[in-house]
């Protein structure tokens, strides 16, 4: 936490340093410009295109004026949550038409609840409940697969955009002097990015797919539960959850302070022997690395602050997306209890709990993502100042 | 990987639907209890499965080869960086390029000889003087003998070279 503090300290410090004289940001823009052009960014902006039209304005654009502070972003948190707000209440009403499958079939089997009451023959009934139970079933997991597939698309959108991101921040940390903190965190976050994809993408997101059928069906029979068996996998995967956050949490942890201060004494060095070996041109050009050096930081601050804007789009859409099934599945499962068999209102919870740990798994890696990004803008800047 | 756990679910899902439905079809008996046992064994047997494979290690039914693939993270950074440091140095080198050369020009016009000079001073990436050309005009050109002609080259030459100390070889005058 402190961490991030600091990187958000030094971002600002930073942006606020460079508000010299108009001379001197004439040369400071010429030598972001330039380094913009060398870096080539476009790969990195068309992910832009693939969050929501709606949102698009909130992202900030990637050129010189944005870095230097000559454009600002209309990053409004208020009005942020309040558009996320209306949002959320827009697919609740979209996907209305689940909420009114859903209550159909539990009306309908509370009907034939209150017929089994009523009359003896209650094989007949029992099957035509069964019925209504596996159309809830099917209902229920059609759209759940939906909501899987938006977290699929969205862990994939993540993953691609860090693949593209990380090679750039590393570029930059190494241009501000950082080329052993770019040698060793660059594999080491790219790693961590592969694996925990890997372990979202190929083993919790599945064990949750199971945990939300199994879920359904221990419900179908009184008789032959599973609930211990969901338990069990809902577990696992809390646990699976729990122990890649720990992971990377202690990656973070042992990242250490030895490659930021080897970098800092390195680029000291340099500007030592520019400044004495080379005569008279020397101290402008020790003079000379320093506004290069800022210039390349306030980029990297720049992107970094980009890179989590972008996550938190990436990221926010799909979950108010899931959080409205999620929504629609609480509140049929409300509306149904004091009507229907105990059974369909506990299937389609455990549904909605399923969609809820599916929808923290993925706020947890867009969290990991996020952290990523956080460390490397420090790095730069630690770098920076030891110099 | 995924095609193994997707047989099981398929198994354990329709083994519980037909166990359900030969529960609600079988009319109530003493047996009934004893069917209930059996069935209850089947689905029982249906959950081990996977267990059974761990157990017996059978990891490569339960996991496949299936490994995390990671993109080309084999870079010289050293070279990325510096191209990055580069394109953002040239703005600096043309001031700082621009301010030797005034500086320079400056001090050649102290030259009792000296009437004008322009002077470009070239610059390395490292921060080393590359070159110097010098271009100067004379006071009263068409009166110079060709031994105060060479006088005053090599005056330029020395003025320059003992600023910026630098070697003399790496300077080029013209004087017109």
């Amino acid at each position: 936490m402190r961490t991030i503090i600091l990187v958000f300290v030094m971002l600002f410090s930073c942006h606020k340093l460079v508000l010299a004289t108009s001379n001197d940001m004439d040369i400071l823009q010429s030598t972001i410009r330039e380094q913009l052009i060398a870096l080539d960014l476009d790969q990195l902006t068309d992910f832009v295109e693939r969050v929501d039209p709606d949102y698009r304005e909130y992202i900030p654009e990637l050129n010189w004026q944005t870095i230097v502070g000559q454009q600002q972003g209309k990053f409004n948190i208020l009005t942020l949550l309040q558009s996320f707000v209306v949002r959320l209440f827009k697919e609740v009403i979209v996907n209305a038409k689940l909420m009114r499958q859903l209550l159909v079939i539990a009306l309908l089997s509370a009907f034939f609840r209150q017929l089994d009451i009523a009359i003896e023959t209650k094989g007949l009934i029992n099957i035509a409940f069964m019925v209504c139970f596996l159309v809830v079933v099917f209902v229920g997991l059609q759209s759940f697969r939906s909501a899987i597939a938006i977290a699929y698309a969205s862990l994939d959108d993540m993953v691609s955009f860090m693949y593209t991101l990380l090679p750039i921040m590393a570029t930059l940390l190494a241009s501000v002097g950082g080329i052993s903190s770019a040698a060793i965190f660059h594999p080491i976050l790219m790693a961590v990015v592969s694996g925990i994809a890997f372990l979202i993408r190929t083993v919790l997101f599945p064990l949750l797919n199971i945990n939300a059928v199994v879920g359904l069906v221990s419900h179908l029979s009184a008789d032959f539960p599973l609930s211990k068996l969901s338990g069990l996998l809902k577990h696992l995967s809390t646990m699976l959850l729990s122990f890649v956050f720990t992971i990377f949490l202690g990656v973070l942890a042992v990242r250490g302070a030895i490659a930021p201060v080897a970098d800092g004494v390195a680029l000291r060095a340099a500007k030592f022997l520019t400044s004495n070996i080379v005569p008279v041109i020397g101290s402008m050009f020790a003079n000379a690395v320093e506004v290069v050096v800022g210039g390349s930081l306030l980029i990297k601050n720049t992107i970094g602050v980009f890179g989590m804007i972008l996550i938190f789009f990436l990221v926010g859409l799909p979950i108010v997306k899931i959080w409205a099934i999620v929504l629609i599945y609480r509140i049929v499962a409300a509306l149904i209890e004091p009507l229907c068999d105990p059974r369909i209102g506990n299937a389609v919870s455990s549904l909605a709990g399923a969609l809820t740990l599916i929808m923290v798994s993925l706020a947890t890696v867009a969290l990991m993502f996020f952290l990523s990004i956080t460390i490397l803008v420090g790095f730069g800047n630690l770098a920076a100042l030891m110099r | 990987m995924m095609g193994y756990w997707q047989q099981w679910l398929r198994l354990l899902v329709g083994l519980v639907m037909v166990i359900s439905l030969f529960d609600m079809l079988l009319p109530e008996h003493d047996l009934k209890k004893l069917a209930k046992h059996v069935l209850g064994l089947v689905i029982m047997l249906a959950l081990l499965q996977p267990l059974l494979a761990i157990i017996y290690g059978d990891w490569e039914t339960l996991w496949g080869t299936i490994l995390p693939t990671v993109p080309e993270i084999d870079v010289d950074w050293q070279a990325a960086g510096n191209a990055v440091f580069t394109a953002g140095f040239q703005p600096m080198k043309r001031v700082v390029s621009s301010n030797a050369n005034q500086q320079i020009e400056q001090l050649l016009r102290r030259h009792s000889l000296i009437k004008d000079a322009r002077v470009a001073v070239s610059i390395a990436d490292t921060g080393e003087v590359i070159g110097v050309h010098a271009e100067i005009v004379p006071f009263f050109a068409a009166d110079l003998s060709p031994s105060e002609w060479q006088n005053l080259q090599e005056d330029v030459i020395k003025i320059i070279a003992d600023y910026l100390q630098i070697s003399e070889r790496l300077i080029f005058v013209n004087i017109t």
